[in-house]
């Protein structure tokens, strides 16, 4: 090797570091920034129903529980990604019970559940996209099989609306896991607590 | 901290699979550096008794980025612009979410907090 190809190697090993960095790094931020305007703007509609008293109450348990839901999934925003997605849905029994529902159930009113129910369905859509968006790999896997699997589901409806909504259930049961972590998470504190154990 | 029924909450073992994945995940992105570093090494290392390492960069890789200032100048372009961006995304959150917690605060005084930081970063504590 020369010292031009030496260079042009180099120059792709910077090139390739740097993109590494904006993906794993801006990035990552961008897309949890995304997660959170959007989860930000379904809690604020949720917050004038409440205000205006459109069959929601500040003081409904019910009320409560759902923001702290969708606080957990601000907070924890960072954390939605589809390799810790896909090991939550393995660790998870497959009927795990799901406190937001009964949530749902709680509010008396029709109109108002059925709308706060399509808006945590939103929240967890939005969940859904964000993953996409943070994963390269899964762009590109996306891409490339992307129209073919779109060209099957279209052609069966009605198994687009099944996978729809089992994708949507899985979700569902990832995000409250998720929103339900204590807050002072992570490897770091729980590496400190088990050597202050011993 | 967020209070949910037990059912949503993942296992003992489960958490503890959990931090693995988080150390294999750490271990995998550090260990990425550290490889592109290790071989832009190698790479330079191999230019030894060929090449001194000033007229290396000065003559050539800093050649190759003028030749290239097109791509070069765009990318640094858009390097400031997204520092930019960010620093005043930032101060705006930080400027209108305080008011905002405020004006909630008048209607609901046990209004709950996301927990992020005034800026609309994650906590230290809770990134991954």
């Amino acid at each position: 090797m020369n010292a031009e190809q030496i260079a042009i190697a180099v120059e792709n090993l910077i090139l390739l570091g740097f993109l590494l960095w904006l993906l794993y790094g801006p990035w990552q931020e961008t897309v949890t920034a995304i997660l959170r305007s959007n989860l930000f703007k379904i809690r604020d509609e949720i917050f004038d129903m409440a205000a205006d008293g459109r069959g929601l109450s500040f003081d409904d348990p019910a009320y409560q529980q759902i923001r702290q839901s969708i606080n957990g999934m601000i907070r924890h925003a960072c954390l939605f990604t589809w390799p810790r997605f896909l090991l939550l849905a393995l660790l998870l029994p497959p009927e795990s019970p799901n406190s937001i529902d009964s949530s749902f159930d709680q509010i008396e009113d029709p109109g108002a559940r059925k709308r706060i129910r399509k808006l945590m369905d939103q929240a967890y859509e939005v969940v859904v996209g964000t993953m996409l968006l943070r994963s390269p790999v899964f762009m590109i896997v996306l891409m490339l099989l992307g129209p073919l699997l779109m060209i099957k589901l279209l052609m069966d409806r009605a198994a687009l609306k099944r996978h729809y909504w089992r994708l949507l259930n899985i979700v569902r049961q990832d995000a409250a896991a998720v929103s339900s972590l204590p807050d002072h998470y992570g490897l770091s504190n729980s590496l400190s607590t088990a050597s202050s154990n011993k | 901290m967020t209070q949910r029924p037990d059912g949503d909450r993942p296992s003992d073992a489960a958490m503890a699979m959990y931090y693995v994945y988080n150390l294999l995940a750490m271990v995998i992105r550090y260990g990425a550096i550290v490889l592109v570093f290790r071989y832009a090494y190698l790479s330079i290392d191999s230019l030894a008794g060929k090449e001194t390492l000033a007229k290396f960069f000065v003559e050539i890789l800093v050649n190759r980025i003028r030749t290239h200032w097109l791509w070069s100048g765009l990318t640094l372009s858009a390097i400031i612009w997204a520092i930019a961006e960010g620093i005043v995304r930032r101060q705006t959150i930080k400027r209108l979410s305080r008011r905002i917690q405020e004006l909630e605060r008048r209607l609901d005084p046990n209004r709950s907090s996301s927990g992020i930081q005034p800026t609309g970063d994650t906590n230290p504590e809770d990134k991954p």
